[in-house]
């Protein structure tokens, strides 16, 4: 696997002892993409040996984990990233941007739903528990999607003070404990409310602000910006103008999705190649990294409560 | 011969379980989740479950004198098929090298060849595909257990035989994909006048139960294909006809690949190299699928000095199958 992947990528060299790689190859950065009850010794060791660490999500499986992951970081003057790459989609920059602005009002709650058909014909997700990473994970399925879930309440809402979940198992075929999220977060500059599903159809993830003077609809998986505000004038005449202007968002959004998906850039992949850019960016510079540290303890200790609450049957 | 079947719960796996044990040859079959009508076939087959990429593998190669290895990932995209025939085949290669086993017998895929250039006949010395990716994940993943299986060979001393079947097809089975493609009640035969190349699922796996413990060179690759060729058109008829279903309309080959060819130049223009197309519209997997090409099916029969058990296409399509139990 490690020879083929080398030669189709073009990379001159290639290990299987993860170990004699950092030894021999002394990286300056080390992506760690295995799944995730791996992440933790990998990460360790490659910041140990002195590299730029940037992690797949989740970074860990446990959030204690990842404190002592930070603090090597912090001690060895060393970036940790963990890949958060929907924060960097262009539709949810604007999202952001726009609310910094004011534009929204005061943000008082956000919705984040990601809707995905996971579980289909030949879904690496099913598979039987010794081969399927998910299997021994808490949240099963959504511990694979839960960071994307709560990176983007974490960044709108700020650090959680509680949270409610709700989780459920709606396939009982597969050896995943969970496979749909419900959660209500309290936090810091708002509410927000999470929802996973992989049942519930068409595809969809998108993130939902409701600010004091404006809504507003950011797509993850289509081009969509979208915003529905209070205008002057007569107040029965607000959806009809309202409407007007989120049909041609949507229409807009739909073609504008088919086209990137023609020119072979889909949108799940956008907010992944800007992150990495960022980061050697940041590396290059010597300046602060994409995602802080403060945010990825925040998320993860929201992702660690939601988890506590799962009961696994 | 005792001889060991991976993938053996698979639709071409339980036939050549079948075609092995009545050759004589003593089985052991490899399979993930258990299925009592394979244990349950002729010759006592002895029924192994296990995971390639998982399970210990060197207690299930004790004894054994030959492995045929059918096992691959199917479904998903093309890393997770990629990966999960790769991974497998590398740990079942490794416990190989550690075995007594002296011959292994690969299932390969006419899906290595470089279709854009093998031209009209498929032969020996045809080119395989240089990028391996650009056939899919399918055909990365058998062009990657090819070069794993001769470097083994290489290393053990073990004879080696890569058998490169053709469309393989029953008659209550899935329709192949060399024929066309369905637009609602209707079929739309692509390149209606060719022979596609195709194997009734009982003579490919005769072909590998044959391949076994004969024989020859130590590193041999064949094309299975049938002997009776018929037009894809004809065969589609009889298809509809059996299922009392649909109609068929014909498309032109030559009319299909120039508006391929069209398609592709068009998003290369708009989208530049990285454009993403259905793979029907990608130029080379177009050809793997639909590619006018002679295949001679007499090399196979004379090397192996074998008759394929269905010679006919009207007995291939009355054969039965040892099917898959429901569900």
């Amino acid at each position: 696997m490690a020879e083929s992947t080398a030669e189709a990528f073009g990379v001159p060299s290639w290990f299987t002892d993860f170990e004699r790689m950092l030894r021999e190859a002394k990286p300056d950065v080390v992506h760690v993409t295995t799944p995730p009850a791996s992440h933790f010794v990998l990460a360790h060791a490659a910041l140990e040996s002195g590299a730029h660490v940037f992690v797949e999500k989740p970074i860990t499986t446990r959030a204690a984990e990842l404190d002592v992951l930070g603090a090597l970081a912090r001690s060895r003057g060393r970036m940790l990233v963990e890949n958060q790459n929907y924060l960097f989609n262009r539709t949810f920059r604007e999202l952001v941007r726009r609310l910094e602005l004011g534009e929204l009002g005061e943000l008082v709650h956000v919705d984040v739903v990601l809707n995905l058909d996971a579980l289909g014909s030949g879904s690496r997700y099913t598979e039987p528990a010794a081969t399927n990473p998910f299997a021994a994970l808490r949240g099963g399925l959504v511990a694979d999607f839960i960071t994307h879930l709560c990176s983007l309440a974490v960044r709108l809402v700020g650090p959680h003070r509680r949270a409610h979940a709700l989780w459920r198992k709606r396939d009982s075929s597969t050896p995943l404990s969970s496979d749909e999220l419900h959660a209500l977060v309290d936090a810091e500059r708002g509410t927000a409310a999470l929802h996973f599903s992989a049942s519930a159809q068409p595809d969809t993830f998108h993130v939902v602000a409701h600010g004091t003077r404006m809504r507003m609809v950011a797509g993850l998986f289509e081009p969509l910006v979208a915003s529905e505000r209070l205008h002057s004038g007569p107040r029965p005449l607000l959806p009809v103008r309202n409407g007007m202007v989120l049909a041609q968002a949507h229409a807009r959004a739909a073609i504008g999705g088919l086209w990137l998906k023609l020119a072979g850039r889909p949108m799940a992949l956008e907010g992944l190649a800007e992150l990495v850019r960022r980061t050697y960016v940041a590396i290059r510079q010597e300046s602060p990294p994409p995602i802080s540290l403060g945010h990825l303890l925040a998320v993860h200790q929201l992702e660690e409560t939601l988890l506590e609450q799962e009961v696994r049957s | 011969m005792k001889v060991l079947v991976t993938g053996a719960g698979g639709f071409l796996g339980r036939q050549v379980v079948r075609r092995l044990s009545a050759r004589g040859h003593t089985v052991r079959a490899l399979v993930r989740r258990p299925d009592p009508a394979l244990a349950s076939g002729d010759g006592g087959v002895e029924m192994v479950v296990a995971d390639l990429r998982s399970s210990p593998l060197a207690p299930s190669l004790g004894g054994v004198d030959a492995v045929v290895h059918a096992a691959a990932a199917m479904v998903g995209d093309d890393f997770t098929i990629f990966a999960g025939t790769v991974e497998g085949t590398e740990r079942l290669f490794e416990a190989i090298a550690q075995s007594p086993v002296r011959h292994l017998v690969l299932v390969s895929s006419f899906s290595v060849y470089d279709w854009l250039r093998v031209g009209e006949a498929l032969h020996g010395g045809s080119p395989l595909l240089a990028n391996p990716w650009l056939g899919g994940g399918y055909a990365a993943a058998k062009i990657w257990q090819e070069r794993q299986a001769r470097r083994l060979a290489a290393s053990t001393g073990i004879r080696l035989t890569v058998l490169r079947p053709g469309f393989i097809w029953s008659s209550d089975g899935a329709l192949p994909a060399c024929f066309g493609i369905p637009l609602g009640s209707m079929f739309c035969v692509i390149g209606p006048r060719r022979n596609p190349p195709l194997t009734h699922v009982v003579n490919c796996a005769d072909a590998i139960a044959a391949a076994v413990g004969v024989s020859g060179a130590a590193v041999r690759t064949f094309d299975i294909v049938d002997r009776h060729g018929i037009s894809a058109w004809r065969w589609v008829g009889a298809r509809l006809r059996r299922e009392k279903r649909g109609s068929r309309f014909p498309l032109p080959g030559f009319l299909a690949s120039t508006l391929v060819r069209a398609i592709d130049l068009a998003s290369r223009l708009v989208f530049g190299p990285t454009r993403k197309l259905p793979s029907i519209c990608e130029p080379l997997r177009y050809a793997a699928r639909f590619a006018p090409i002679r295949v001679d099916s007499r090399t196979l029969e004379r090397e192996l000095d074998w008759t394929p058990p269905l010679t006919s296409f009207s007995a291939c399509l009355a054969a039965t199958e040892l099917r898959a139990p429901p569900g």
